[in-house]
């Protein structure tokens, strides 16, 4: 049995999505978010026991889950740094999410072909499609991610981020628009919750090549030659 | 047809005499104990036909201090010797008013329209929430500036800062609560998770404070423990709108306004006495107020009663007595005019009186009050705040049945798990880029 890979020729779509247009939403809270169907080997048996890493979620009517998700991309395109990363961290679950439907349709099949292809790997992977800027909080609890992935930055939804992020969690922030990462940079480098982790330290992390290579950003700009920047910064509490 | 622009907006003073009633860009103050008139924007309305030998001995303020275009917002400054006054609205302009010499004190740009307001407990800042999402503080001191506390990716509809000054909670349009700590906004405390549809008002509970009730598009209001994020009890009030129009229609009670055209409810707007423990709501184009008591054991809301209107009203607000000032909109001259303002004085057993319009605390202001004019403008907003989104997976299934007869076959001759190669393409493509597609 082998799951076909979908080709992103088909999957196409116009790089913006109206993120101040109104949409469906669901669920209304974390606490109510069903995430069985995404991580289905996440899925606790029948008595949830020990969990080497963190408390089984408590959920409303909902199967427990053994963990949490941890790693969010935020504007995950087509998910290139979601399939890296799963098999470097394969316990930990990660989410994509991606405002645009028809990447995101590409992105779950691509999930779904990877699994039947790879039995017992990129089952910590999921996508969903939101409006990160809108409901972020919809989605994870205070404290929830360790890491983030992000390119959608103001001050105002820094606080977002800082609220879903655990203290020392990291953002990391890539792009290969030197305006863009100046922006970036400039909000991050002014937020009170926010600090730089320093190139020295950031080299040390072993996301690092792979936000390089794998992310959209990345791979378009490994095409074109051209710059990319990056940076990172740790969650701080104030 | 000329009409008396109803009050939009009423604000009572928690610790004085004082109800200020807003209408359009103006505003008069009213001493609630004795029902003069004591201020005014505006020269009074008189009909002249029977010209009042009595006017009220009005204190004026300059025409050329009056906003611009509608007051959205208004609050008092209502510790140490509470003299002040802030407003804002439609025309971009934060006002702060002296209220005992009824002057303007100052007048400054804000960069978007101010929707909710509030001053910190020292008078120091004055709080803006804006309809793009933003809330600023503003120093009362106009040469000092401004900072951006906080902002949502929405339309902010409502804002408090709780008593004791440790949250600015704020309200938007995409279902969210969000509990910010102050003045550091940018520590988040926490989300108040539940509503489905747009939120409209908050009002935090005067005699226990750390409770939040909230409303808007949904059926229910919902009353919060909000530090934590969590909700305590949701009363479905639909039921009790419902119920109070059946019997209206069947009383046959003026027909003209009472039904609401659609099943949807919109809250527009909540207020309390701590007197009695008492919360009114008011619901767009609904002719009643609904009052609800408090179970302090139980630390629940609990509906107690309807008063009920023979207009839609717009507003209320209880004064230091506990007596209920309801403003609606009523045509000018009608037979059935209960006047801009109902008063509903309370009695001993807790139960609610409706004077008539002509009792001497709503007198004046339902004599002189506001101002004629020859076309009301649409006093009922909060209804338009409903989103009417499309949902995006009911339209992709639709597009989906609607091209699957020519995939079908040959899907079905696929594997089991192959993954589908066409994908249809979202509204608005054009044809030919379809058929590009079909062709590969």
């Amino acid at each position: 049995m082998s799951g076909k890979l979908p080709q992103k020729k088909f999957f196409r779509q116009r790089a913006h999505s109206n993120p101040f247009s109104d949409h469906h939403l669901d669920p209304k809270s974390p606490a109510e978010m069903d995430w069985s169907a995404h991580y289905p080997a996440f899925v606790c048996e029948e008595n949830p026991t020990e969990s080497s890493f963190d408390m089984p979620t408590k959920q409303v009517g909902r199967p427990l889950m053994k963990k949490k998700i941890e790693f969010a991309d935020l504007g995950c395109g087509y998910g290139g740094l979601l399939f890296s990363l799963s098999t470097l961290y394969p316990e930990t679950l990660m989410l994509g999410m991606e405002i645009r439907v028809k990447v995101e349709e590409y992105v779950r099949e691509k999930i779904i072909a990877l699994r039947l292809q790879h039995p017992g790997q990129y089952q910590n992977i999921s996508i969903i499609r939101m409006n990160v800027m809108k409901f972020l909080p919809n989605f994870f609890e205070k404290g929830q991610a360790r890491k983030h992935k992000a390119r959608v930055i103001t001050n105002q939804l820094l606080a977002e981020y800082a609220y879903v992020l655990r203290v020392g969690g990291i953002i990391y922030t890539i792009s290969d628009v030197k305006d863009l990462h100046e922006w970036m940079v400039k909000h991050l480098d002014e937020h009170p919750l926010f600090e730089r982790i320093p190139d020295e330290e950031v080299e040390k992390d072993p996301v690092i090549p792979i936000v390089r290579t794998e992310t959209e950003e990345g791979k378009k700009v490994e095409r074109n030659k051209g710059e990319k920047f990056l940076s990172c910064y740790r969650r701080i509490t104030n | 047809m000329a009409y008396r622009l109803p009050f939009g907006k009423l604000l009572h003073h928690p610790a004085r005499n004082l109800l200020i009633l807003v209408y359009g860009s103006h505003f008069q103050a009213l001493d609630s104990s004795t029902g003069a008139i004591i201020a005014s924007t505006r020269t009074l309305y008189s009909d002249n036909a029977d010209h009042e030998p009595t006017t009220p001995q009005v204190k004026y303020i300059s025409t050329s201090d009056v906003q611009e275009a509608s007051v959205r917002a208004i609050t008092f400054h209502d510790k140490v010797d509470g003299s002040l006054l802030a407003s804002s609205g439609e025309d971009k302009l934060l006002k702060v008013w002296d209220i005992k010499e009824w002057k303007l004190l100052s007048s400054r740009s804000v960069p978007k329209r101010v929707v909710s307001i509030a001053f910190n407990n020292d008078g120091s800042q004055i709080l803006t929430a804006d309809k793009f999402g933003d809330v600023y503080s503003y120093p009362t001191n106009p040469e000092n500036t401004s900072e951006l506390l906080l902002g949502h990716v929405s339309m902010i509809t409502d804002m408090v800062l709780t008593p004791n000054n440790k949250f600015v909670i704020t309200a938007d349009r995409d279902e969210h609560i969000r509990v910010s700590q102050f003045p550091k906004g940018y520590n988040i405390e926490s989300y108040c998770f539940g509503h489905t549809q747009f939120l409209s008002t908050l009002h935090i509970l005067p005699w226990d404070s750390d409770l939040l009730l909230s409303a808007g598009g949904d059926d229910f209001i919902a009353l919060w423990d909000y530090v934590p994020g969590r909700l305590i009890q949701t009363l479905d009030i639909k039921n009790f709108i419902q119920n109070q129009i059946i019997e209206a229609n069947e009383s046959n009670i003026d027909a003209t306004n009472t039904i609401p055209e659609s099943k949807n409810i919109a809250v527009m707007s909540i207020s309390s006495s701590i007197v009695m423990q008492h919360i009114a709501i008011i619901v767009e184009k609904f002719p009643g107020v609904l009052i609800l008591n408090w179970d302090a054991e139980q630390r629940h809301v609990k509906y107690m009663q309807t008063l009920s209107l023979n207009a839609n009203p717009l507003d209320c607000a209880y004064d230091l007595r506990g007596n209920l000032w309801v403003s609606s909109s009523s045509k000018d001259g009608g037979d059935i005019d209960e006047g801009l303002i109902t008063l509903f004085l309370r009695q001993d057993n807790n139960k609610y009186e409706k004077v008539s319009r002509d009792h001497q605390l709503v007198y004046q202001i339902n004599k002189f009050g506001t101002m004629k004019i020859d076309e009301l403008p649409d006093l009922y907003t909060t209804s338009q705040l409903r989103k009417d989104p499309t949902d995006w997976r009911k339209q992709k299934n639709q597009n989906e049945e609607e091209e699957v007869p020519e995939e079908a076959s040959e899907e079905s001759t696929n594997e089991t798990i192959s993954l589908p190669k066409k994908k249809t393409l979202p509204k608005g493509e054009s044809k030919r880029k379809k058929k590009r597609i079909r062709t590969e």
